[in-house]
């Protein structure tokens, strides 16, 4: 299974912002029936 | 569920487990800052912390860095504080839920627009009679660049939604017009979207879309079958035809033509079984939704909510692991109001950067308000319908949501589902300071969901890694 073959630093953290880039945050927020709280 | 006890009393706190051999993953709810992967050395250590271990332990150089890693990462108090989050731009933006129409070309038996003329033929929609009138227009637009001016904001978002707006496409077109032009003489960048059913004639509606660069939603119910039981039109005969096919034919053509839909899929009892179907297909489009639960007026039966919990909790395990890795979990496989990487006290941002303002220019909390507005533009300004919502109890929540008091302060996972929509809350309670009508279900599926995006996460971080070999 492919993850069981990513390495990640033994002391590293990944969180979307390190897949996604800044542009993590959602795009689509204003296409929602509701606008989010932020 | 008696509407006031909160789904879980325990602390909020971590939730913790492993993606795989070398990769742990955590999420903090009591201080939501997005799901982590962490390496082995890291994710022992939390444990440690978790354990509550960490202080009793000979703590060297290695393990002091690892603890400031966690605490930056906002998973670990350091002098009983979290780390500051960065710190965020102020919102400088207004957002606006724009009913231009009063008429629906469909009849959903759930939707909570209130006084909504259904079912209407858009070939009788003589002159736009349900939708905006020009002075209204007038008024409307001016109001809401006179609002951003007054408050320093630099950006409007409204929304054009009803009832069908594609049936008021000439008000549209002229309302996009003048609020550009005001707010391109006043310094306020005006942006658009749209809520559309879906069901309207590809050609006359696409020049209005690109030409004011519309982001376009997409409601739908279900995959083909629950969805036509659902969303349907009268052919000239009165026979019933089933919409799907036309939706998914208008999102291939928007597709097409550059413009990325986004769908948004209400679940009932007599569609939660599609869910999957649904997302396979619209996945499959390269599209993203958000999924939300029926917004009524009664309590549900904890066997509905059991129920669907259950589905939900397998539907996003499974999505987990085969959700392309192009895409996001959360902004494209999106559950409610749900945001892991916010803090939330409430849902929404109704009353304070989000407002509802319906055809005849009266302004109301949301959408789900519009039958109880607190002022008219055509009467006083946006500043003087906003303030009214303070003078009530549920207004002052709506706008200070941290002083609420009810069950959801209690709760483990109170940053995350946020309570639901307070307005579904206050039409099945009476009282929005109480847990959601849906609490059951958000109580059970926020672990897996977060585990779920861990998961995906992971992949996600695997397909970017180009050194993994293959398997």
């Amino acid at each position: 299974m492919e993850l069981e073959a990513v390495e990640l630093e033994a002391s590293g953290v990944i969180d979307e912002t390190d897949v996604d880039g800044e542009a993590a945050g959602d795009p689509n927020k204003d296409l929602q029936d509701c606008q989010d709280c932020d | 569920m008696n509407g006031g006890e909160p789904f879980s009393a325990t602390r909020p706190g971590l939730i913790a487990g492993r993606v795989s051999r070398s990769i742990g993953f955590a999420f903090n709810f009591d201080n939501p800052s997005g799901v982590k992967l962490l390496g082995n050395t890291l994710y022992e250590r939390l444990q440690a912390h978790v354990a509550r271990a960490a202080d009793r332990m000979q703590s060297s150089e290695a393990d002091r860095q690892l603890d400031v890693a966690l605490h930056n990462h906002g998973l670990i108090k350091v002098g009983g504080k979290y780390a500051r989050p960065q710190e965020k731009a102020k919102n400088l933006s207004l957002a606006v839920w724009l009913n231009i129409v009063d008429a629906c070309n469909l009849g959903c038996f759930y939707c909570y627009i209130p006084e909504l003329r259904k079912n209407v033929d858009p070939r009788q929609l003589s002159g736009g009679r349900l939708a905006m009138k020009a002075e209204t227009a007038d008024i409307v637009a001016n109001s809401l660049i006179a609002y951003c001016v007054e408050h320093g904001l630099a950006q409007l978002g409204v929304k054009f939604a009803g009832g069908e707006p594609t049936l008021a496409l000439g008000q549209v077109d002229s309302f996009a017009r003048l609020i550009t032009k005001l707010g391109s003489e006043a310094g306020v960048k005006v942006n658009f979207g749209m809520l559309t059913n879906g069901v309207f004639e590809f050609d006359s509606v696409f020049p209005v879309i690109s030409k004011w660069d519309v982001a376009v939603g997409i409601s739908i119910d279900g995959a083909a079958g629950s969805h036509d039981r659902i969303r349907f039109t009268h052919d000239a005969n009165g026979v019933r035809v089933g919409t799907w096919d036309r939706v998914i034919e208008n999102a291939k053509r928007l597709l097409e033509n550059g413009v990325r839909p986004y769908f948004l899929y209400t679940i009932t009892p007599k569609n939660l079984a599609d869910v999957e179907e649904f997302a396979a297909t619209v996945h499959g489009m390269g599209c993203g939704f958000r999924l939300s639960l029926e917004r009524g007026h009664r309590a549900i039966d904890q066997h509905q909510q059991a129920v669907t919990s259950d589905y939900l909790r397998n539907f996003y395990r499974r999505l987990a692991r085969s959700l392309s890795t192009e895409m996001s979990f959360e902004r494209d496989a999106r559950f409610a109001e749900w945001k892991l990487t916010a803090r939330k006290n409430i849902a929404c941002s109704t009353c304070r950067g989000y407002v509802a303002v319906g055809s005849n220019g009266e302004v109301a909390s949301c959408q789900m308000a519009l039958d109880r507005p607190v002022g008219s533009l055509g009467r006083g300004a946006l500043a003087d319908a906003i303030d009214a919502f303070g003078r009530d109890q549920d207004g002052r929540l709506l706008r200070q949501p941290e002083k609420k008091v009810g069950g959801c302060t209690r709760c483990e996972f109170r940053y995350v589902c946020a309570g639901g929509c307070p307005q579904h809350t206050r039409n099945v309670w009476g009282d929005l300071d109480r847990p959601s009508p849906w609490c059951q279900v958000y109580g059970d599926l926020a672990p897996a969901y977060v585990e779920a995006s861990a998961v995906h996460l992971a992949r996600r971080f695997a397909a970017k890694r180009q050194f993994i070999p293959a398997t």
